[in-house]
């Protein structure tokens, strides 16, 4: 009997104002400070209590209050992973569009998952020549001219909408007749000699 | 006699239970600690159509760092425009650091969010921030601003979406890369930008386009996404705030409540559901993109810092009536 009552003597000898800390009488988790659980009526330090505790790649074991490998969403994982559920394990996520996944001048392909690379002859350094609006670009597509008050001559290729384009290359209305038929052009631009300077292209 | 004294040491127990050691199926615990030092990075579109927004911006100075004065938080705030083009910008801060010991910080505030509109309307938000904080110009013009020891905040301010090189998982890699990895909450992102395009007065809306790059970095390190185009930066200025100085005043529950059993203290003192100072929610977890059961403060209420936030309660279902509703 006084075996079942000692845990119930140890409850009164807990002070109501006792303090929190490792080693802290307590009756639960809410007796005890940040990152500390009740255990034996005894505070204890722990190094997780949820998986936001943990580095990344890492979650909150809540049984023994330890950080183990392992991912339970994508937010456990880096940048550009995501959380594979039946392994527990983070793997290279497929590209969700060009815009957010991909590098200059590429596309994200759907039936991939994979960013490839627009293989149009976005930037390509062109002199014009008479008579010939796209000068001496290779793709028929493209017309040679400047852009952004840029000096040099680069190769841009014409686009209806934005989704003609590649990544980091935007549809605009020129403002010009630069291909010389008599219609305003919509070009996929973007700084090229910017991007050169910068080893982007 | 032993036997006869259980009932006492129960009784003991229950006559504690108005200091808050009832004994419920969960005790979930908190600690009110934002970050000691915060390096607060703006930004901020300098194309011709965000002077409205920079404006809007200056005047909500007070929304936003009441957060880092309530919390004592030692801050310096810096500002980059978006423009890549100009060398006198390019990830150079533009005017000074401002920190608690700026003279009318306010007004140094408003002078430093208005950063003209002669920018390129070329738009690399996510490689200025980067060039900011990294070499050369980290050691250089920018020196002084990354703290080792100061979590990082980007705010990323925009009416168009970023136009820099690299996938956005590359500029999130090169952010934390700043910072100890193993830190989760040490580097943060928000996105002030154009969510809907419609939202934005009709005489904005042929410039204005959707901020899907800066939303996406936001998303990924735990920021907050405001609409640029609300008429009111007040409460986004003070959510950006409140985010980035670290102070929490949702808490997620570790187990579903029976919510007639709900209780909350905060330093071991009760605080009545009915005062107004704290409400059940089942609030959105930005790291697994639920709603989950949590304890929200008001915005006014907030925990102070090195507060001990605890909330006891009875596993259940939780029902709406249930709340604040007298247990017999």
């Amino acid at each position: 009997m006084i075996r079942f009552l000692a845990p119930a003597l140890l409850l009164l000898m807990i002070s109501c104002d006792a303090q929190s800390g490792p080693g802290a009488s307590c009756i639960d988790d809410g007796d005890c400070g940040g990152l500390q659980v009740c255990e034996e009526f005894e505070c204890v330090d722990v190094e997780c209590l949820v998986t936001t505790d943990c580095p990344l790649e890492q979650t909150c074991d809540r049984r023994s209050f330890t950080c183990v490998e392992g991912c339970e969403v994508d937010d456990d994982c880096r940048a550009g992973f995501g959380c594979e559920e039946s392994t527990s394990t983070c793997e290279p996520l497929e590209c969700r569009s060009t815009e957010l996944d991909c590098a200059f001048a590429e596309n994200c392909n759907p039936a991939t998952g994979a960013c490839e690379p627009d293989g149009g002859g976005h930037c390509e350094p062109c002199s014009t020549r008479p008579f010939q609006a796209q000068g001496t670009c290779q793709d028929s597509r493209a017309i040679c001219t400047t852009y952004f008050h840029e000096p040099e001559l680069y190769c841009f290729l014409r686009c209806d909408e934005q989704a003609d384009c590649p990544r980091g290359f935007e549809c605009l209305n020129v403002g010009r007749d630069a291909s010389g038929d008599g219609t305003i052009d919509h070009l996929c631009v973007a700084h090229c000699g910017d991007l050169y300077d910068n080893g982007w292209l | 006699m032993l036997r006869s004294l259980a009932p006492l040491l129960l009784l003991g127990l229950v006559a504690c239970s108005d200091q808050g050691f009832t004994r419920l199926d969960n005790a979930d615990v908190w600690i009110q600690e934002p970050s000691g030092a915060v390096d607060v990075l703006l930004i901020i579109d300098d194309s011709c159509s965000m002077a409205p927004h920079q404006a809007a911006l200056g005047s909500s100075f007070a929304a936003f760092i009441q957060w880092f004065v309530t919390a004592g938080i030692d801050y310096q705030i810096a500002v980059v425009t978006t423009d890549g083009i100009d060398p006198s910008k390019s990830g150079r801060i533009q005017g000074e650091i401002m920190t608690p010991d700026t003279p009318n910080p306010e007004g140094a505030f408003t002078r430093a969010v208005s950063v003209g509109i002669s920018g390129s309307r070329y738009e690399r938000g996510l490689e200025m921030a980067r060039r900011a904080l990294t070499e050369p110009l980290i050691s250089n013009e920018n020196s002084g601003f990354l703290r080792d020891y100061a979590a990082l905040t980007l705010v990323f301010v925009s009416d168009e979406d970023d136009k820099s090189p690299w996938p956005v998982h590359d500029y999130v890699h090169a952010f934390r890369d700043l910072k100890p990895q193993e830190e989760r909450r040490i580097l943060n992102a928000s996105a002030l930008v154009v969510d809907d395009v419609s939202s934005c007065p009709s005489s904005a809306q042929s410039s204005a386009q959707p901020g899907q790059r800066y939303m996406d970095v936001a998303r990924q390190a735990g920021g907050v996404i405001g609409d640029i185009c609300a008429q009111d930066f007040q409460d986004i200025a003070g959510q950006l705030g409140l985010n980035a100085s670290r102070m929490r005043n949702t808490y997620f529950l570790s187990s579903s409540p029976n919510l007639a059993t709900l209780q909350v203290s905060i330093d071991e003192e009760p605080i009545g559901c009915d005062e107004g100072v704290w409400r059940y929610e089942e609030a959105l977890d930005r790291r697994t993109q639920e709603h989950l059961p949590a304890i929200v403060f008001a915005p006014d209420r907030v925990p102070p810092v090195g507060a001990q936030i605890v909330a006891r309660y009875m596993d259940g279902v939780p029902n709406p009536d249930d709340f604040c509703r007298e247990t017999s």
